[in-house]
C-alpha cells in the first residue's frame, strides 16, 4: 500500500475518496434519516445532463454538472411537495428527461468524449489537483451549511409536521438538504460515478446506523466505514486490475452485510 | 367572562375538492377541557391543522388567542396522533423534547441552559425524567406518548391539543394517562379529539361531534340525534352512572 503512494494520481485518489467518505458520512445519514434516498438517486442520475451539457458547449463538465444537480434537486423537490404527483412518480421523470437530456447533449457535441464512462461509473485514478480543490470548496460549504442548520435538519428528518408547528422552515430546509445531496453527488462524481453516488450516500450510513443510537456517532461512524471502504476497495482494484468505483462499492455492501451478519450473530447469542 | 381562546366562525374545509368540514363554528373558552369525538375521516384532524394553522381553510375565519392562527399557534402545544417517525431512529427522549423549544429560539440559534431547565420540568411533569437519555423508539407506545406531551409541554402553553392520545396507549395505563391529562387541564386548556366515545367522555368538561358539521353546546352532554347524525347511524349510549353521564336522562 505505502509503495502505492508515492505515486501522484494514487494519492489524490487516497484524498478524494477520504474527503468523499467524509461528506456522505454527514450527508449520508440525513439523507437515510429523511427518507430521501430515491430522491437523491434521482438527482445523481438527472445530473448527467450536466455532462452532456459541458461536452456541448465545451465547457468544464465538473461545473456543468455542478448546475445541473442544484436544478434537479430543485425541480425534483419542488415537483414532490408543491404538485399533486406521487413523490416517486416525480423522481422517475426527472431521473429519465435529465438522463436522456445529457445522452442528446453528448450526441449532438461534434467530438468524441473520451472520458464519459468515467463520469458514469467514477475513475478515482483520474482525480486531478484541481478536481480536489473543487471537492475541497464544496465540501467546506456542505459542512458549514449543516453546522449553523444542524437543530433544523434535525426536526425535519424527525417530525417534519412538528416543525411546522414550531415555526421551522421546513419546505425551504428541504430544498436545502436536497441542494447540499446535489452538491454531494458532483463531489462523489469522480470518486465512484454518477450511477453509483447513492451508494456511497446510502451504504455507510446505513451500516453505521447498526451500530449506534447517536446521531453525532453515527457520522463519525459512518466517515470511518467510507473511509475504509475507499482504501480496501482501491486496494482491490489495484491488486486485481478491476474497476475502482465498482470495487469501493462492492467493498462497502461487503461491510454491510458482515456488520448486519455480526449485529444479529450477537443479538442471538445474548439472547441466551 | 371567560377569556375565548379558540374562535371559529363559518369555517368550510375543502380538502383536495373533497369536503372535510362544512360551516363550522366553535369557541373555546379559558379552562375548557374539550373532548372532540366523531368518526374516523370525519374532518377531526382537519379541524386541528386548522387551528394549528398548518391548513387553511377556504372559507371562514380563525382565531387563536384573538390571533391569525399562524402566530396564535405559539401558545399551543400539539401532540399528534402518531408521529411518523423511524423507531431506529438515532434520538434520545432529551433532544425530543428540546425540540418543542425550537418556537423560542428560531433559525440558527442555540438552545440555552434555560431551555435545557425547561426540557427536564416538563419530563418530570409527565413523570419521564428517568428516561431522559433513552433512545426513543425503544419506548412503549404509552411511555412514547407522555415524551411528546412533554415536548407539547416545554414552552408552558396555554392551550393542549391532542390528537388521538390513546392511539398506541396500552389499555391498561390509560386510566394514568387520563389522569394526566386531568392535573394538566387545571393549569391549562385542552382540546382533544378521539373516534373513542366511551373513553373520552369519562374524563373531559365538554364534549362536540363532529363528522363534518360540528355539534357543540358548550356542555358535556350530547344528544342522541345529534350522534347520530354524526356517525349516520344509531348509536347506543351506555352511560355510566351519573357522574360519567353522557347522555341527558330520558
Amino acid at each position: 500500500m505505502m509503495t502505492l503512494l508515492k505515486y501522484e494520481f494514487m494519492r489524490n485518489a487516497l484524498l478524494a475518496g477520504l474527503l468523499a467518505s467524509f461528506i456522505c458520512g454527514i450527508i449520508g445519514v440525513f439523507v437515510i434519516l429523511k427518507r430521501i434516498v430515491f430522491i437523491s438517486g434521482g438527482i445523481a442520475h438527472s445530473s448527467f445532463g450536466g455532462i452532456g451539457l459541458g461536452y456541448l458547449f465545451g465547457l468544464n463538465p465538473t461545473l456543468t454538472t455542478l448546475l445541473f444537480s442544484i436544478i434537479s434537486a430543485l425541480s425534483i423537490g419542488f415537483v414532490s411537495r408543491r404538485t399533486k404527483l406521487h413523490e416517486d412518480t416525480a423522481i422517475g421523470i426527472l431521473w429519465t428527461v435529465g438522463m436522456s437530456l445529457g445522452i442528446v447533449f453528448v450526441g449532438l457535441s461534434k467530438g468524441f468524449a473520451p472520458d464519459l464512462f468515467g463520469y458514469l461509473f467514477g475513475n478515482i485514478l483520474a482525480v486531478t489537483f484541481s478536481d480536489i480543490v473543487l471537492m475541497l470548496v464544496l465540501s467546506i460549504v456542505i459542512i458549514l451549511t449543516i453546522a449553523l442548520f444542524f437543530k433544523e435538519f434535525l426536526i425535519l428528518s424527525f417530525d417534519e409536521e412538528f416543525g411546522g408547528v414550531v415555526g421551522v422552515p421546513t419546505e425551504t430546509l428541504y430544498l436545502l438538504l436536497l441542494s447540499l445531496v446535489a452538491l454531494t453527488v458532483v463531489i462523489l462524481m469522480k470518486v465512484v460515478g454518477l450511477v453509483l453516488v447513492i451508494a456511497f450516500l446510502t451504504i455507510p450510513a446505513a451500516t453505521s446506523k447498526f451500530l449506534t443510537n447517536d446521531l453525532k456517532k453515527m457520522m463519525l461512524i459512518s466517515t470511518l466505514l467510507g473511509a475504509l471502504s475507499v482504501i480496501l476497495g482501491l486496494w482491490f482494484s489495484y491488486s486485481f486490475d478491476i474497476a475502482s468505483g465498482a470495487t469501493i462499492v462492492l467493498t462497502s455492501a461487503g461491510i454491510f452485510l458482515l456488520t448486519y451478519l455480526f449485529k444479529n450473530l450477537f443479538r442471538w447469542i445474548t439472547s441466551f | 367572562m371567560k377569556k375565548e381562546v379558540i374562535r371559529l366562525r363559518e369555517v368550510w374545509v375543502y380538502y383536495e375538492k373533497k369536503l372535510a368540514l362544512k360551516d363550522v363554528n366553535l369557541s373555546v373558552y379559558e379552562g375548557d377541557f374539550l373532548g372532540i369525538i366523531g368518526p374516523n375521516g370525519g374532518g377531526k384532524t382537519t379541524l386541528l391543522k386548522v387551528i394549528l394553522g398548518l391548513m387553511r381553510p377556504s372559507q371562514g375565519k380563525v382565531l387563536v388567542f384573538g390571533l391569525p392562527p399562524e402566530k396564535g399557534r405559539r401558545f399551543i402545544g400539539y401532540v399528534s396522533q402518531n408521529p411518523l417517525f423511524d423507531r431506529d431512529f438515532p434520538i434520545d427522549v432529551f433532544s425530543v423534547v428540546m425540540m418543542g423549544r425550537y418556537a423560542r429560539r428560531g433559525l440558527v440559534k442555540r438552545y440555552t441552559r434555560e431551555d435545557e431547565m425547561a426540557v427536564l420540568e416538563a419530563l418530570k411533569k409527565v413523570d419521564m425524567l428517568d428516561y431522559k437519555d433513552e433512545q426513543i423508539g425503544k419506548l412503549s407506545g404509552g411511555e412514547q406518548k407522555r415524551v411528546f406531551i412533554a415536548r407539547a409541554l416545554v414552552n408552558d402553553p396555554k392551550l393542549l391539543l391532542l390528537d388521538e392520545p390513546l392511539a398506541n396507549v396500552d389499555a391498561k395505563v390509560r386510566g394514568r394517562f387520563y389522569e394526566l391529562l386531568r392535573d394538566l387541564s387545571k393549569q391549562m386548556t385542552i382540546i382533544l379529539v378521539s373516534h373513542d366515545i366511551g373513553a373520552v367522555s369519562t374524563y373531559v368538561k365538554e364534549i362536540a361531534c363532529l363528522n363534518q358539521v360540528l355539534f357543540y353546546h358548550g356542555t358535556k352532554e350530547i344528544k342522541k340525534e345529534d350522534l347520530e347524525k354524526v356517525y349516520q347511524c344509531p348509536i347506543d349510549l351506555i352511560a355510566h352512572g351519573v357522574p360519567h353521564r353522557v347522555l341527558r336522562e330520558h
